[in-house]
């Protein structure tokens, strides 16, 4: 394996302080993660990913144990990855949405948190349309709460399974020309992704009309562009987010066209001003709204595949941390 | 080579306060010099067409914004060939039109057809201020990068204030991007609610529905406020009250990029006027007391307003001649810009150069169109103005296709002589 072999001499080699352990036991935002912890789960990602066969199936961490995907909106690559994660770990999951439980007969959002810690989980995967609804859920159950997507607050798998692929790809983050183009304002995934970005020293650059860029994003660490050439200049990573259906008509943006015209990526732009670019999207894709689809589908620019094939490692990679985490701590306690 | 020479003239250029006798020479439309000799100077070029300015003002052509014109959709109120005689006859050689025509101009297509048509049928240059609301309903922003790329540099949504705060905001935040100028109408449609005339005594005696001038401060300090916030370029157009005055310079001292604008008919004209029940004088927003009208003449002579406009609003005598309630507003006074400003001046209220500043350099400079400038180099759009001769306005005599005039019978001073477009003669009266 060639290219493998030129990215490990690139790679940005993870050192740790000295004592330093993976602590966190629950997942709700990259913020509330440090740079190691960071490093910490890619670096287990890129270990399992590196498993072979026999030593994968060796590893199952949580054989017995229960994972409840519980997802409040609709998501296709989200849990399906998760679901597939924790099966590759030996749990049993559980997969409940709105439409057949009890949320949709009117119960809240703690009695149904309360209801299910009740049963005893160990993991509790959460999306719900709320921003902090993870970080509430992780307060009022005894499980390790992993945020799947809280409303426009954060979605930090998909900023660590983003980050994967890219380290992946270039073998390095740190110093890297990432541009964010599309709705910051209503996107966890930008949200969570410029932190991440950010604490392993990427150079972020935020391509949005004035209207869909958050207040305070200039303290966020990044450069804020109204037009996608702008921003290109060198880039090594393009990060199209998708722009919803309801934003497109006139109260957020003018129309589709003109956000196209000035936010859309084509292949002509790209080979125009950032001819070694990856172009990298979240899914699901608007193809010709955000990005053109000749581009979504051409293997040597497009990693929208490969985001969600890591998807489910960097997914794996979490819940076998947090779990793990979480027995360490109760192993302390009962050291004490 | 074509050579022009413009002598015994008194040239003016606002922008940099030159104002002396001489005359100018102009090679292939552009000002080659400024001379300050008072006798015809000699060429050696033996085909030099010289021009006598008989000690006329010789000064840049005027540039008017948001003028009304009825094309698309109401070729009967105005068309571009009427709008061009107009204005030519005003000393206009630069106009910027709104945008409530029929279909409104909010697309790039209906710009580019109005700038078309404009382009055939006016020697004038007519840009357009597109809408900043689709079909100006006040919901949902208009494409302002795509306008932008056909040369829009400034949205509005006409003499209608945004009622919703949000949608301002959004589209004052959204024009950062394309760095466009918002022009908004200062008002709140709720407290003025479809008033008709001033607050004031007038309105009481006469029994017409009032406009409180607070509504003109409330949307003001509304759009200034939004304004500041997002950082964008905003143009109050055509303010009333002299309370808005301390408003404005209060945001303009705070830094915010703010411009604004006052109709002639404000300067010149105030509530009595419209006694008894004169519906030519019908106008948004309405003519105020006269403390109202000296306090607006004075801000223009000291700058706190930038331009004057005409707000030209050309209506068909259907929508006109009817009871004062039920008539249009507008008035029609492309033509009459000129003379009216130039009374601030004959007045001795301010300088000419300081009055021709209002309605030559400070609107191009502010929209970015082009002209504006008698300096060498800049391209050679002059009028030549005998700014004391006097006239009595006659209405059959306009050349507008609507003469809803409001100073029939007025005793007016300045008569454009001549307009020069690029070098050559456009008008000569």
């Amino acid at each position: 394996m060639t290219p493998n072999k030129t990215s490990e001499t690139k790679k940005d080699i993870s050192h740790y302080p000295p004592g330093y352990r993976f602590e966190k036991t629950h997942l709700t935002g990259i913020k509330y993660l440090s740079e190691f912890d960071i490093r910490a789960i890619l670096d287990h990602a890129a270990k399992l990913e590196n498993m072979d066969a026999q030593e994968f199936a060796d590893h199952n961490p949580l054989k017995g144990r229960t994972q409840i995907n519980l997802f409040f909106e609709n998501s296709t690559r989200t849990q399906a990855s998760f679901e597939l994660a924790g099966q590759r770990l030996g749990a049993n999951i559980l997969n409940m949405s709105v439409s057949t439980s009890s949320v949709s007969k009117g119960e809240t959002l703690i009695d149904t948190a309360v209801t299910l810690n009740a049963m005893h989980p160990d993991i509790l995967v959460v999306r719900h349309f709320s921003s902090g609804a993870a970080d509430l859920l992780s307060q009022k159950v005894n499980c390790a709460v992993i945020n799947a997507g809280d409303g426009t607050h954060e979605h930090p798998s998909q900023a660590l399974l983003d980050a994967y692929t890219i380290r992946k790809k270039l073998g390095y983050i740190a110093r890297s020309a990432i541009v964010i183009c599309g709705d910051i304002l209503h996107s966890r995934v930008a949200r969570s992704n410029l932190i991440l970005l950010n604490a392993l020293g990427a150079q972020i650059r935020i391509v949005a009309p004035p209207t869909l860029i958050p207040a305070g994003l200039d303290k966020m660490g990044c450069t804020v562009h109204h037009h996608i050439r702008d921003a290109l200049d060198g880039a090594n990573i393009i990060m199209m987010l998708r722009l919803q259906k309801e934003r497109m008509q006139g109260s957020y943006i003018p129309s589709a066209k003109e956000y196209y015209r000035r936010y859309g990526l084509s292949t002509e732009i790209l080979e125009k001003y950032a001819p070694n670019a990856y172009v990298m999207h979240p899914g699901p894709v608007n193809r010709g709204i955000e990005i053109q689809s000749r581009l979504v589908d051409d293997p040597e620019r497009s990693l929208i595949r490969d985001q969600v094939e890591n998807g489910v490692t960097v997914r794996t990679a979490i819940i076998d941390m947090i779990c793990a985490a979480r027995r360490h701590s109760v192993s302390d306690e009962a050291h004490i | 080579m074509k050579k022009t020479i413009i002598y015994n003239a008194r040239c003016v250029d606002p922008e940099t306060d030159y104002d002396a006798h001489g005359g100018v020479v102009i090679v292939d439309g552009l000002i080659q010099d400024i001379f300050t000799a008072k006798e015809r100077p000699d060429s050696e070029d033996k085909d030099t067409v010289f021009i006598d300015a008989k000690g006329c003002v010789l000064c840049p052509s005027l540039c008017d914004i948001f003028v009304g014109v009825g094309e698309p959709g109401g070729h009967h109120k105005e068309n571009f060939q009427s709008l061009n005689r107009a204005a030519l006859y005003g000393g206009i050689t630069a106009v910027m039109i709104d945008p409530d025509t029929a279909p409104v101009l909010d697309t790039p297509a209906t710009v580019d057809y109005a700038l078309s048509h404009a382009v055939k049928h006016a020697d004038i240059d007519v840009y357009v201020a597109a809408a900043l609301t689709k079909n100006l309903s006040g919901q949902d922003m208009t494409e302002m990068g795509l306008l932008s790329d056909v040369g829009v540099s400034c949205l509005t949504d006409g003499d209608k204030s945004l009622p919703n705060s949000l949608i301002l905001y959004r589209a004052l935040s959204y024009s950062l991007a394309e760095n466009m100028v918002i022009a908004t109408y200062a008002d709140d449609p709720l407290l003025s609610d479809d008033g008709i005339a001033h607050d004031g005594f007038v309105s009481s005696l006469y029994g017409l529905k009032p406009v409180p001038a607070v509504s003109e401060q409330i949307g003001l300090m509304r759009d200034i406020e939004l304004a500041k916030a997002t950082g964008a370029k905003l143009h109050v157009r055509g303010i009333s009250s002299a309370a808005s005055l301390p408003i404005i310079a209060r945001a303009k001292d705070e830094g915010v990029d703010l411009t604004v604008s006052v109709s002639a008919q404000h300067i010149a004209l105030n509530e009595n006027d419209i006694i008894p029940y004169k519906s030519f004088l019908k106008m948004r927003p309405p003519l105020r007391s006269e403390d109202d009208r000296a306090a607006l003449s004075e801000a223009v002579c000291n700058g706190l307003i930038d331009i004057v406009i005409s707000q030209h609003r050309p209506r068909h005598a259907d929508t006109k001649r009817l009871p004062y309630q039920e008539a249009d507003f507008g008035c029609s006074a492309i033509e009459t810009l000129l003379s009216i400003i130039l009374e601030l001046y004959h007045n001795g209220k301010a300088s000419l150069v300081e009055v021709l500043k209002r309605v030559t350099i400070a609107p191009r400079k502010r929209f970015g169109l082009s002209g504006g400038l008698l300096q060498i180099g800049a391209s050679a759009d002059l009028i030549v103005v005998d700014i004391d001769r006097g006239y009595k306005l006659e209405r059959h005599l306009m050349r507008s296709n609507s003469t809803n005039t409001p100073y029939e019978g007025r005793l007016l001073q300045g008569i454009c002589q001549q307009v020069f477009k690029a070098g050559e003669v456009i008008y000569e009266s």
